[in-house]
């Protein structure tokens, strides 16, 4: 084996066949190994040489046949690695598993590559469009935003990200707006009407008005805080949350449930929910396979246009609520990094009481007003 | 017989339990210590429950008597949704709800006050006031001090704005950045012996008065118990690097069951990578301030963790949104990067308009001293 590959349960295969074909032009044999075999996989390989490291299908190593060639010159070192930390080579007589991570305790026995880097390269699907939803809470904006934009570095720019202003305060056109000053590929629509939930399907008729409907679209909402390891952990993740919806009904980030208010808290406690989290050691997803309470929040959800349409239809509000969205997705699969529900503090930082749920009625028509073109129009569901 | 079970640890306030005692045994009902919840109590009649030994209602002994004549009710619950009775009678979950209300026992032990050091993070500074005033909206006696190191403008507007609201905070402003200085600079000046060390970057989720009532006394109780007494901080904003560089693989992450309060000896804490640092850390002044490395003026808490033999951790999990800074504010690091301060420092006391010179050099004790005899 010259090079190893790690691989998700559901994986690109034109990524990974790619990958396989371009060693095998530099006479480099390929492994292809599912994330939690790794363990196990190294703990079996202690006697090969050195191996190049893929941590995913879609890495790409600058000048990897120079990195193999000077790693197996040089056994004496348990990793190579690039200027960013990121692992290039292994030496598995020298090299631990931890949380699914290659480790060298020997820090002496690390070298740093000063030419050579890896980089993602992004899956050939369309990304969902992101519809980040904000209403009068400008402080939450600016910070999910800011972990939105940063976790899509360096193709932020890629992805279709439209912020919706449902009904906004004046903080929060501004804060739009400044976004937009610095990240001029964000659109900005602003509704007048507080649409509340039904703001998706709005949304949906009015990019379906201009022939832009999207395959798939994810609803995110404005308070809803990435940690800053998503980059590195889940890079180009919106191509892999995509990729995923070709088999699951929805793709999710969670959040963390440390925060969930007193309400929530007595809920769990008051019906003795199991809300571990299981996932398969290695792996960096988790499914609702092995638990029926995966805790959707909804803060982050992605899902194909057609089946969020047909729950809007099932739906007696003319718009999905949270049952609609779960009754009709069989299975969901979800990183195992999560996110921060700010929002879940919006009592203590002044805005309106979490206590309560209200699905209210939503007018069949909206005037939905794009900020950057200066265009309004008049959109019927 | 008539029970009532308590969830409470060993070292639960002494005055709290006897208090609930007293109580329960007026009513002729005898009192249980459990660590279990409610679910995992199997007793043959109904009995009372108490989710913690702080919370206190009115009429236990009615309250039982109607439970155990009518045991097919599942749950007794009052108005404000807390279960005060349970019968597992029967599997079903729903709740007979009491025109009654539960509240919280207040200990007379003295809240410790807060002192939170900020520089120019404003976004972070608002959400971090916000919840640490939320956190003790049950306490009037509460103090918060605020140590505004050279802020910003907008930094500076909050903490004007939070004085204007809230009698019970203070706040000195310094011209100099006092950097890690902060906390020995700030318990100088208010002549704080001991306090919870807080920085301009930690949320405290809102569900501390349902867990912990009155934390800050709970906090000052728990230290009367222990070397240390620090609050867990939120592990899943590290940095990646955390995960990757190694350092979990030699030090494993302390994991934290569902109990409240885990108390840990100094061996076996240093075998594990314990989420704790500089939010909801109790600081007694004269052990913590003291031989100063007279660059920094400051000490880590891992002067503290030698010292130490043995700790209690809260498992109520501090968000530290600093970790997001290189998101939010991309180079703030680089203005604390060197850490150097000069000794002589001076400060405004912002509501009083009191100016005082503080020399942060020497130890804390002789700090109290001189101030006490006024040398």
């Amino acid at each position: 084996m010259d090079c190893l590959i790690l691989c998700d349960d559901i994986d690109s295969q034109e990524l990974s066949y790619e990958l396989v074909e371009m060693c095998l032009i530099h006479k480099l044999k390929s492994k292809l190994v599912l994330r939690q075999h790794f363990k196990s996989l190294i703990e079996n390989s202690r006697s090969l040489p050195p191996f190049l490291f893929f941590n995913e299908s879609a890495a790409r190593i600058e000048n990897f046949a120079s990195v193999i060639d000077f790693h197996r010159k040089n056994l004496s070192f348990g990793m190579i690695r690039d200027q960013q930390g990121v692992p290039l080579s292994l030496n598995p007589s020298q090299v631990e598993i931890f949380n699914g991570e290659p480790v060298v305790k020997d820090l002496s026995k690390i070298f740093t590559a000063a030419n050579a880097s890896v980089s993602h390269k992004l899956l050939p699907i369309q990304p969902p469009h992101i519809f980040l939803l904000a209403h009068n809470r400008p402080l939450y904006l600016e910070l999910s935003l800011n972990s939105l934009l940063f976790s899509l570095q360096p193709n932020s720019d890629k992805v279709p990200i439209t912020l919706v202003l449902i009904a906004p305060s004046e903080e929060v056109i501004s804060t739009a707006l400044n976004f937009h000053q610095k990240h001029s590929y964000l659109n900005i629509l602003q509704i007048a009407e507080n649409t509340h939930m039904a703001t998706p399907i709005f949304v949906l008729q009015y990019l379906e008005n201009k022939n832009q409907l999207p395959e798939s679209f994810m609803v995110y909402e404005d308070d809803f805080i990435l940690p800053s390891s998503i980059k590195n952990l889940y890079p180009n993740w919106p191509w892999w949350f995509a990729h995923r919806l070709k088999v699951h009904d929805l793709v999710a980030w969670l959040p963390s449930l440390d925060n969930c208010p007193t309400s929530v808290k007595w809920y769990i406690n008051h019906h003795n929910l199991q809300i571990t989290r299981n996932s398969i050691p290695g792996s960096r997803w988790m499914d609702n396979s092995t638990n029926s309470h995966l805790a959707m929040s909804g803060n982050a959800v992605a899902c194909n246009t057609k089946r969020y349409r047909l729950c809007a239809k099932r739906s007696g509000y003319g718009y999905p609520v949270d049952t609609e969205l779960t009754s009709l997705a069989a299975n969901i699969s979800c990183p195992t990094v999560f996110g921060y529900h700010i929002g879940w503090n919006q009592e203590q930082d002044g805005f309106s009481k979490l206590d309560g749920r209200i699905w209210p009625k939503v007018s069949k028509t909206a005037t939905i007003k794009d900020l950057i073109k200066n265009e309004t129009t008049t959109t019927n569901l | 017989m008539r029970f009532a079970y308590v969830n409470a640890d060993p070292l639960e306030n002494t005055e709290v339990l006897a208090d609930l005692k007293i109580r329960l045994d007026a009513s002729g009902i005898t009192m249980r210590m459990t660590d279990k919840p409610w679910q995992e109590i199997y007793h043959p009649c109904p009995f009372l429950y108490f989710r913690n030994a702080y919370i206190r209602f009115d009429s236990e002994g009615q309250v039982i008597d109607f439970h155990i004549k009518n045991p097919h009710i599942p749950l007794i619950q009052t108005l404000n949704r807390e279960i005060i009775s349970v019968s597992h009678f029967t599997q079903e979950l729903n709740s007979f709800v009491i025109r009654s209300t539960t509240y919280n026992m207040r200990p007379s032990i003295e809240p410790l006050p807060i002192l939170l050091g900020t520089h120019c993070r404003p976004a972070y500074l608002q959400l971090t006031i916000n919840s640490l005033i939320n956190s003790y909206t049950l306490d009037d006696k509460q103090r918060l001090y605020i140590v505004a190191s050279q802020p910003d403008e907008e930094s500076l507007k909050i903490i004007e704005k939070t004085l204007s609201t809230h009698s019970n905070v203070s706040a000195v402003y310094s011209q100099e950045n006092l950097k890690y200085a902060f906390a020995n600079f700030g318990s100088k000046f208010f002549n704080l012996s001991q306090f919870i060390h807080f920085e301009d970057d930690g949320i405290i989720p809102d569900h501390i008065n349902y867990n912990i009532p009155f934390w800050t006394r709970q906090l000052a109780y728990r230290a009367t118990t222990t070397d240390i007494v620090a609050m867990r901080i939120y592990e899943g904003n590290w940095a990646s690097e955390m995960f990757t560089c190694g350092m979990l693989d030699q030090k494993p992450l302390y994991k934290f069951d569902d109990h409240l309060w885990h108390y840990i000896k100094k061996k076996d804490a240093e075998q594990r990578t314990i989420p704790l640092g500089g939010l909801g850390f109790v600081i007694k002044s004269e052990t913590m301030y003291k031989n100063f490395d007279p660059a920094m003026y400051a000490t880590s808490d891992s002067f503290l963790l030698k010292e130490s033999k043995s700790m209690c951790l809260v498992n109520m999990p501090i968000y530290h949104i600093g970790a997001n800074q290189k998101m939010d504010y991309p180079g703030y690091n680089l203005k604390k990067k060197e850490a150097k301060v000069e000794r002589h420092q001076k400060g405004v006391n912002m509501r009083t308009k009191e100016e005082k010179a503080i020399d942060l050099a020497p130890d804390w004790a002789k700090h109290a001293l001189c101030n006490s005899s006024s040398c």
